[in-house]
């Protein structure tokens, strides 16, 4: 059965549905956190720009007029709450906490060592991910971790297409930078105040 | 030597045409900077790959659906909330609400005792941190004000309090609109003032994993007194 498109669920709610809404929020949340998550980095965070993205979305769904797709105008928005969001919390700099000690069961055995080191390597990537530039952060979540394409990215970001893939080159190699340097001994860098243990 | 900066992306990603691509080749052999931001483009990429998608916590939605549902529907008549709100408490159970109308007596609190001794009086809700009063401001809030509210706890010099009636109305429509009242989410402070000129309550949580633990964040709730619309929700991590 052909799903239902995003543009028809928009209409319906517009006419009352809440349902429909319901259905929108449930088909895009998964993306939306995601997409938060690797934006804003802390878990507490992305669930706080999740909500208020979607708070926004409600806000602003009767005047979307479908100018952009659905999507793209939900990952705007999305964008647009987790910088809000880090505008907010700027005095206040990530320990970013590992994931999996609070409210989950401990694993019940020990955990295959290439598990152990997948999630470290994921840890890793989020806290850099976190000290590339905003603008290039927003591309680069775009474009390699949420799979959309240039035009796509450029649509939600505003900005044309050649400079979504200048800022895409300069956001891979700032992380890809990032990422070596946790290889070799880290250079000391003073402007750096979260410690990495 | 200039650098093919917006060539490099659709490189690494293998979708530049044939021209374009013996093009970059030319120049990467030419130019180490290049090759070397090549190199680690390609290990970003990689690693933004191998992320995992994390499912959503529980909890997040919720609040939002709640909003959905009310501005789903016409504005009511001041009976119909009264019935929402019975249904409402209903729904918080029989623990909760006699807990927060009386002053819980919780082994939280190290003044359990004394709250429970004065739950038989008249002023229980004024001593008890669990079960606080509805302060009634004569004040106007805005975002930069209900900001403050996740920072501040003190009451204003002279503050005055609703009635039983009215804190009930408070509590109830603030359940209503989602908010949830329990180990977890412990209530601190509730306050009838406007929002923006519009009639609302006010309640400040502090949220944590519950079980005793300590509360990781302050969260402000701001409904509308006449429907129990959301208008702003506002959090800070303690």
């Amino acid at each position: 059965m052909a799903e239902v498109p995003d543009e028809e669920l928009v209409r319906r709610f517009r006419d009352g549905d809440v349902g429909a809404f319901a259905a929108l929020v449930e088909r895009h949340e998964r993306r939306v956190y995601n997409l938060a998550l690797r934006m804003v980095g802390r878990e507490e965070d992305a669930r706080d720009a999740t909500q208020d993205a979607f708070l926004a979305v409600l806000r602003k769904l009767q005047g979307f007029r479908g100018e952009a797709a659905f999507t793209t105008w939900l990952h705007r928005v999305t964008v647009n709450a987790c910088y809000d969001l880090l505008r907010r919390r700027s005095r206040a700099p990530l320990p970013l906490e590992r994931p999996s000690d609070e409210g989950r069961p401990p694993t019940p055995e020990p955990a295959a060592p290439d598990h152990a080191e997948r999630v470290d390597l994921r840890i890793d990537v989020r806290r850099a991910l976190l000290q590339v530039p905003e603008e290039f952060r927003a591309v680069l979540v775009l474009c390699d971790a949420q799979d959309l394409s240039y035009e796509q990215a450029a649509a939600v970001l505003g900005v044309p297409v050649g400079t979504v893939k200048s800022r895409l080159h300069r956001g891979r190699v700032a992380l890809g930078r990032l990422l070596a340097g946790r290889e070799r001994p880290a250079p000391a860098d003073p402007s750096e105040d979260t410690v990495t243990p | 030597m200039t650098h093919p900066e917006e060539l490099l992306a659709p490189y690494v990603d293998g979708v530049l045409d044939a021209a374009e691509r013996a093009a970059v080749e030319a120049h990467l052999a030419a130019c180490p900077r290049c090759r070397e931001e090549v190199a680690l483009a390609r290990r970003a990429v990689q690693a933004l790959a191998d992320l995992t998608e994390e499912p959503v916590p529980l909890g997040v939605t919720g609040p939002v659906l709640a909003e959905a549902r009310r501005a789903g529907e016409p504005r009511r008549s001041r009976w119909v909330p009264a019935l929402a709100v019975a249904a409402a408490l209903a729904l918080a159970g029989a623990i909760v609400l006699p807990q927060l109308l009386r002053g819980r007596p919780g082994p939280k609190e190290g003044a359990s005792a004394t709250t429970a001794m004065e739950a038989d009086r008249g002023a229980a809700e004024l001593a008890a941190p669990a079960a606080p009063p509805l302060e009634t401001w004569d004040a106007d809030l805005d975002e930069r004000a209900a900001k403050r509210l996740t920072a501040r706890w003190a009451p204003p010099p002279s503050p005055t309090y609703a009635g039983d009636d009215e804190r009930e109305e408070a509590l109830g429509c603030l359940l209503e609109s989602g908010a949830v009242v329990d180990d977890a989410h412990e209530l601190v402070r509730l306050i009838a003032a406007r929002y923006l000129g519009t009639p609302a309550y006010v309640g400040v949580f502090r949220e944590g994993p519950g079980g005793g633990e300590p509360p990781s964040k302050v969260v402000v709730w701001i409904v509308a007194s006449d429907d129990c619309r959301i208008l702003s929700l506002l959090s800070r991590t303690l």
